[in-house]
């Protein structure tokens, strides 16, 4: 008997993005971005993270930063901060929970 | 929305068990599921019969799931829905795609939120779904089953697996099917959906919330003693809207409770300026228990011994009226930074009752 898998499909595409790609394909470090989610700690534990995987991996890190004006660990991030991350790093650490 | 309609189709062998099987993946909800063969997906499309299968009604967070017509009504079916639910089930996904609702932090949350879904109108009574005795609780097929289904969606579509998708603490039991229809016929101040503007004859509400917290009175006669049990629950330190500020309340009356306030002559915006007022606790116990914060500035500007509303505005608390015979409503706080959608339901027509005259063609967020 045949039946349905109930998932459907993704929206959008998932995967590098450019700069991602030529940072690989170049062999140029890649860069790692911190986005503070708001939550207690959670710069403080992303950046030593960041920084730890930038010295195992000969990336570096290059951003950190908040979700923008008014936004907190609820609500989705200023479409202006997304775009910075999207022109200035490579990977982004994107928030810890409680 | 021109993404691709695509469900794959799995071989179920003749002594295999859909549940297993959809187990196996990391699918469902744990309970026994009914297997989506294309011909019970054919009758439930078939109940929506002006909509595309294709179309796409929402893109569900984290996963970015498309939630076409016909995803939908796979899961519907998985759920035990019977077609004449189906109209609610897409309503309520739509709801689910309004960013006013905010899925991706509902989803995301640790705090146990689960969408209410409220059936208002002639939606509820073709559809099966129940408004009286027992409404928020088991014993009706429509309501338990399209609350599942709304469920199955997040799971399935959304990706609101526990752990990579909800990272909700403990979970909940409102997490597996949380729906019910709204008592119009005993509602002393006429239907919900009319008073946010949505004029259909049938309707659906979305609220993400907390289970319902009751509210027992069965001793007073008069509002304001009623209200004040209802303010008790809604000062509760232990939600979410004590350290949020601006989430919203639903109130759920059950029939007696709202009659006996509307006999006094109180409106329901009276039921909501007054609980504003009396749902109150002082500034310094708030600053005493909470050091992270999602207050809005005029918060931040109370003193100490302010006494402090529980929400920044009487319109973020809802009255509906729901349940049977009996003294207990009861109280659904919201996670805090979500606000409740109201849509119509696919197909209704615009209501000729008197008083109507808004299309019923938008969406309306609570603000």
């Amino acid at each position: 008997m045949k039946i349905y898998t109930p998932c459907g499909a993704v929206a959008g595409e998932v995967g590098p993005t450019a700069s991602a790609q030529h940072h690989m394909a170049t062999g140029e470090p890649l860069r790692i971005g911190v986005l503070d989610n708001g939550k207690p700690n959670a710069r403080a534990v992303m950046v030593h993270l960041a920084e730890a995987l930038a010295a195992r991996t000969g990336a570096r890190l290059a951003l950190v930063t908040d979700k923008g004006p008014g936004a907190n660990a609820a609500t989705p991030c200023r479409d202006e901060v997304i775009e910075r991350l999207r022109q200035d790093v490579d990977l982004v650490l994107v928030g810890s929970a409680d | 929305m021109g993404i691709p309609d695509a469900p794959e189709m799995l071989d179920l062998g003749d002594r295999e068990d859909v549940t297993d099987v959809y187990a196996r993946h990391g699918w469902g909800d744990g309970l026994p599921l009914v297997a989506p063969t294309p011909e019970r997906v054919e009758a439930m499309l078939a109940a929506v019969p002006n909509l595309d299968p294709g179309e796409t009604l929402a893109v569900l967070p984290p996963r970015n799931g498309a939630a076409t017509v016909r995803t939908v009504a796979v899961n519907a079916v998985l759920a035990g829905c019977e077609p004449r639910q189906f109209a609610v089930l897409v309503a309520a996904t739509r709801a689910l795609g309004d960013p006013a609702l905010n899925l991706r932090g509902v989803n995301a949350t640790t705090h146990p939120v689960a969408p209410l879904l409220l059936v208002h109108g002639l939606a509820a009574t073709e559809g099966g779904f129940a408004s009286g005795t027992g409404a928020l609780g088991p014993g009706n097929r429509a309501n338990a089953t399209t609350g599942r289904a709304l469920r199955l969606l997040l799971l399935h579509v959304a990706g609101a697996t526990p752990g990579p998708g909800d990272a909700s603490t403990q979970g909940g039991p409102a997490k597996y099917s949380y729906c019910a229809a709204e008592n119009v016929a005993e509602s002393p101040w006429g239907g919900y959906a009319a008073s946010r503007g949505v004029m259909t004859t049938s309707a659906v509400t979305l609220h993400c919330g907390e289970a319902p917290h009751n509210v027992h009175d069965m001793e007073n006669a008069t509002p304001g003693r009623i209200l004040d049990k209802v303010a008790s629950a809604m000062t509760s330190l232990a939600q979410n809207n004590a350290c949020i500020s601006q989430g919203e309340y639903f109130v759920l009356l059950c029939p007696e409770h709202a009659a006996t306030i509307a006999e006094a002559g109180w409106s329901r915006d009276d039921v909501s300026r007054y609980l504003f007022h009396r749902a109150r606790v002082p500034m310094r116990t708030l600053r005493e228990h909470f050091d992270s914060v999602a207050w809005e500035p005029w918060m931040h500007a109370l003193t100490d011994d302010d006494l402090a509303p529980m929400t920044g505005a009487a319109e973020h608390i809802r009255v509906v009226v729901v349940g049977g015979p009996g003294k207990h409503s009861s109280v659904v706080p919201s996670w805090g930074m979500t606000a409740s959608v109201t849509v119509p339901v696919p197909d209704a027509p615009v209501s000729e009752l008197p008083g109507s005259g808004v299309p019923g063609a938008d969406a309306v967020g609570s603000r």
